[in-house]
């Protein structure tokens, strides 16, 4: 049976077809948990969320976007949900612009990874964290869960237009916060040099 | 857009491989003579390659931990949110039919028993109506059958869909779940058209008009009585893309926010002898995040000063549309005209 198959079978109550899913998707969703909350006891609380929202919700599915999407869809809701919980205890009043206390979980490079710029890879992952949860969301699912543009659309209820050009933003972002750091060696252009589009090639 | 900033999307379409042939090209030969955006390639390219991908196992007590939980919880029967509405009305026509059937027993003692026996059957069919759809089977049904269903009679589960449901109210349509996918639908269609902020005390209320494609008009009023002013202020705006918070709650900013007339400007109204005096609008003051709940919300969840200004019930689930705006504490209901 596929995905969409197993699920329509668990909108009707089949709690086999609903564990099928669940041994399928568990990674994905306990991966993206993770990745958007930066702590193993929250990605637990929001995988289990997620996975019990789908199961409750499952008779109302319609599957147009397919069920993976739509299950990355409420991990991701659930997960925002719980960084704005722990932002709203930490006294924050604003979701944008605010910084993980924690780092996210690093899978750790292996011996050749490390010679290859580990550096890098760490940095990476720190400055992720420091983005905006919008940015860091459309990253994680683009860069590290691998969805195409059209998944992420659904997941995040975004046309395909916002969702390419918020990547876009995120990945500047990104960058931005390498350079301030120093972990890239390239150089920031000036505002007259951005808008004349040229510049000197960095040494 | 800055002309290098249109080369940093193509830069990002072109890592994640969607970047069509001619802008390739384009791309391509821009960065040749443009060291700025050649430098932007390479970190990006690199801040790709950088990126620790794959799975993060779950830990093995997931899966157990999950079903668990399924065993005992129960699945949202497929209803149609619409039959909330139609249940609410049927309710208030029973009890309405039951207000004045009274009436009428209370004049005719003759005719009592014939009138019970149709207020009987006036119950039956209204229960028989609007009872709830079988729950969907379980195989866990005896701890299933302990569990309360908690749940919002009608609570819209498609909202929590990629596309909302297609049980769209604003132009009367019937909800078509069965029928194929069209466009998405915007939440704000399916949202109530009005919604008002008022005290339900005072003289003064702000209402929002809410159109579906997030953007608003709205008016708030005071008639300050006795003194011969009118504080009035009409407004517009636009809310931000809804982001879904949880199952009941999205999120929206403001976006937009304009007044017709400067606050502070006087008009005198000769023929009401009244002084129009333009102020700001109550109600979307200071708004940044305005929250949308919908019906079904756990009113446990709710702030408490949503459910004082709107008199939700502080138990059970909210039976209406809220806007909640939380820099202010202010929150508005729904409901249509």
């Amino acid at each position: 049976m596929t995905p969409d198959e197993l699920a329509r079978a668990a909108a009707k109550g089949d709690i086999d077809a609903f564990e099928t899913l669940l041994g399928l998707y568990q990674n994905k969703v306990y991966g993206l948990a993770l990745r958007m909350c930066g702590s193993e006891e929250d990605a637990w609380d929001v995988a289990q969320e997620a996975f019990l929202a789908a199961w409750r919700a499952l008779p109302g599915f319609r599957g147009e976007s397919g069920f993976s999407t739509w299950l990355y869809r409420l991990t991701a809701n659930a997960a925002i949900d719980c960084l704005r919980r722990e932002k709203k205890r930490r006294g924050e009043l604003s979701i944008e612009g605010g910084e993980l206390p924690l780092s996210l979980p690093d899978a750790g490079p292996s011996p050749q990874e490390a010679a290859e710029g580990g550096e890098l890879r760490a940095a990476v992952n720190a400055a992720l964290a420091r983005l905006t949860d919008q940015h860091r969301t459309v990253l994680i699912l683009r860069e590290l869960q691998e969805l195409s543009y059209e998944e992420i659309a659904g997941a995040l209820s975004l046309d395909l237009g916002t969702v390419k050009s918020r990547i876009s933003r995120a990945r500047k972002a990104l960058r931005k916060i390498l350079l301030e750091d120093g972990n890239l060696s390239g150089y920031l252009p000036s505002k007259d040099t951005e808008q004349s589009g040229r510049g000197a090639r960095r040494p | 857009m800055r002309p290098c900033e249109e080369y940093e999307d193509l830069i990002s379409a072109f890592i994640d491989g969607v970047l069509p042939e001619a802008d390739r090209e384009r791309l391509m030969e821009h960065m040749a003579s443009c060291p700025a955006c050649q430098a932007y390639f390479d970190d990006q390219v690199a801040i790709h390659d950088a990126f620790v991908r794959g799975e993060a196992p779950a830990p093995e007590r997931l899966a157990s931990a999950v079903m668990a939980q399924v065993c005992s919880t129960p699945q949202r029967a497929k209803r149609k949110p619409i039959l909330l509405r139609w249940q609410s009305y049927a309710a208030l026509a029973a009890c309405c039919a039951l207000v004045v059937l009274g009436l009428w027993r209370f004049r005719n003692w003759q005719e009592e028993r014939k009138w019970e026996m149709l207020i009987e059957n006036f119950h039956q069919d209204i229960f028989v109506t609007t009872a709830d759809e079988p729950e969907a089977g379980l195989r866990c049904a005896p701890e299933a059958a302990s569990v309360p269903e908690d749940e919002a009679p009608a609570a819209p589960e498609a909202y929590a869909l990629p596309t909302p449901a297609a049980g769209v109210r604003k132009d009367g349509a019937e909800p078509a779940q069965e029928e194929p996918a069209g466009e998405p639908v915007s939440l704000f269609a399916t949202l109530p058209e009005c919604f008002l902020f008022s005290s339900g005390a005072g003289a003064w209320r702000t209402e929002l008009h809410l159109n579906t494609d997030g953007s608003f008009e709205g008016e708030y009023t005071d008639s300050n009585m006795g003194s011969g002013e009118l504080l009035y202020c009409n407004f517009s705006g636009q809310f931000s893309e809804p982001v879904q918070v949880d199952e009941f709650v999205w999120s929206v900013t403001v976006e937009a926010l304009e007044l017709e007339d400067t606050p502070g400007e006087t008009t005198y109204v000769k023929a009401d002898n009244l002084n129009r005096i333009a102020s700001t609008p109550y109600g979307l003051e200071n708004a940044k995040e305005v929250l949308i709940y919908l019906p079904g919300a756990a009113a446990e969840d709710l702030p408490e000063m949503f459910r004082n200004w709107t008199h939700a019930p502080a138990e059970g689930v909210l039976d209406f549309y809220g806007l909640y705006n939380v820099e202010e504490e202010l929150g508005f209901s729904g409901y249509d005209p």
